[in-house]
């Protein structure tokens, strides 16, 4: 029997985001979207990213979401991925695209785009914004200085509910 | 609309592949959190009553969807190419990409794949020249048949 293709219909208001993220060559910012990758969709192309990606999108459990911004709404501009842990959100992994990496980075902002979203998906869930993760030793300070990020253990570090709400305030405010 | 701080540094990638906590880590961290469940609690109901927490979160191939539309719309919008011969400035035409410029070219070839193909599919069908050919190629009969 035929396989019954699948079809999606946009029946969500997004154009109405206005978080952004800002372009290098202008300073300009772009509004900015936040999608739910899903693995049967295969619009997560390997040579694309650092990480393999396409492995992660099989963990069980794990939720892999793309930050994209105007005018192409379908490139994602960075990923990351989240675990549901019950009473707080663990991020995985984060990462921008190729093009936003290195000296002449396309667009800057993306990574804390993706983490103002987990924090908004831990309060969506009813966490209070709580979000832990492990982080890269060269990184822990700059993610305490410029997320508000508070040490766990070590290299375990959690954003806490008041720099969660602040957060998220900056970049869903305009929803 | 107010341009809002950007909180990433240009000389720097900011990556995360930390992986998971341990039991003892999460144990830990569970304990401090019941140590902070007022913050916690007070934050949470602040934000229940945002209007973001009632935003539905979209899946990535809506939003392949939306630029499709979008840019479907704009094609409709546009103006029609001029009559006759088109003449262009080439001088402004020249030049490399970055890296980062092709890379992101690369995605968005990607990323409008189907778009692409639909448009390649209208331009197969439209591939028979109409123009008449050029003088050149017409080619001239010389060996004529002789009077017998």
């Amino acid at each position: 029997m035929a396989k019954k293709k699948r079809t999606r219909t946009i029946d969500i208001e997004i154009d109405k985001l206005t978080n952004s993220i800002e372009e290098v060559a202008t300073g300009k910012t772009v509004a900015t979207h936040v999608g739910l990758v899903l693995p049967e969709d295969k619009l997560i192309r390997a040579k694309d990213w650092r990480f393999d990606w396409i492995k992660e999108l099989e963990q069980p459990h794990h939720e892999v979401y793309a930050l994209t911004a105007e005018p192409h709404p379908g490139i994602p501009q960075g990923l990351i991925s989240l675990e549901d842990k019950g009473d707080h959100i663990h991020m995985h992994l984060l990462e921008s695209a190729k093009f936003n990496q290195g000296k002449g980075k396309l667009f800057i902002g993306v990574p804390p785009n993706l983490v103002a979203h987990a924090c908004r998906i831990s309060f969506l869930r009813g966490y209070g914004g709580v979000v832990a993760f492990v982080a890269k030793t060269k990184l822990r300070q700059h993610y305490i200085d410029t997320l508000g990020a508070e040490v766990m253990r070590g290299d375990r570090l959690f954003i806490g509910s008041t720099s969660a709400a602040e957060l998220v305030e900056r970049y869903f405010k305009g929803q | 609309m107010k341009a809002k701080p950007i909180l990433e540094p240009r000389n720097v990638d900011l990556t995360l592949d930390g992986g998971d906590l341990s039991a003892a880590d999460l144990k830990a961290f569970r304990a401090l959190l019941h140590e902070r469940r007022a913050e916690i609690t007070r934050a949470q109901a602040k934000a229940d009553a945002q209007p973001w927490i009632l935003e539905p979160v979209p899946t990535l191939q809506q939003l392949v969807a939306l630029q499709h539309k979008q840019e479907e719309a704009k094609h409709r919008k546009r103006d029609p190419l001029p009559e006759g011969i088109i003449d262009i400035d080439e001088s402004g035409i020249g030049g490399s990409s970055t890296e980062q410029e092709s890379a992101y070219t690369s995605a968005y070839i990607w990323s409008t794949h189907q778009t692409r193909k639909r448009y390649q599919d209208m331009g197969h069908a439209l591939s028979i020249a109409l123009e008449p050919a050029p003088s050149w190629s017409k080619v001239k009969q010389t060996n004529r048949r002789k009077k017998s």
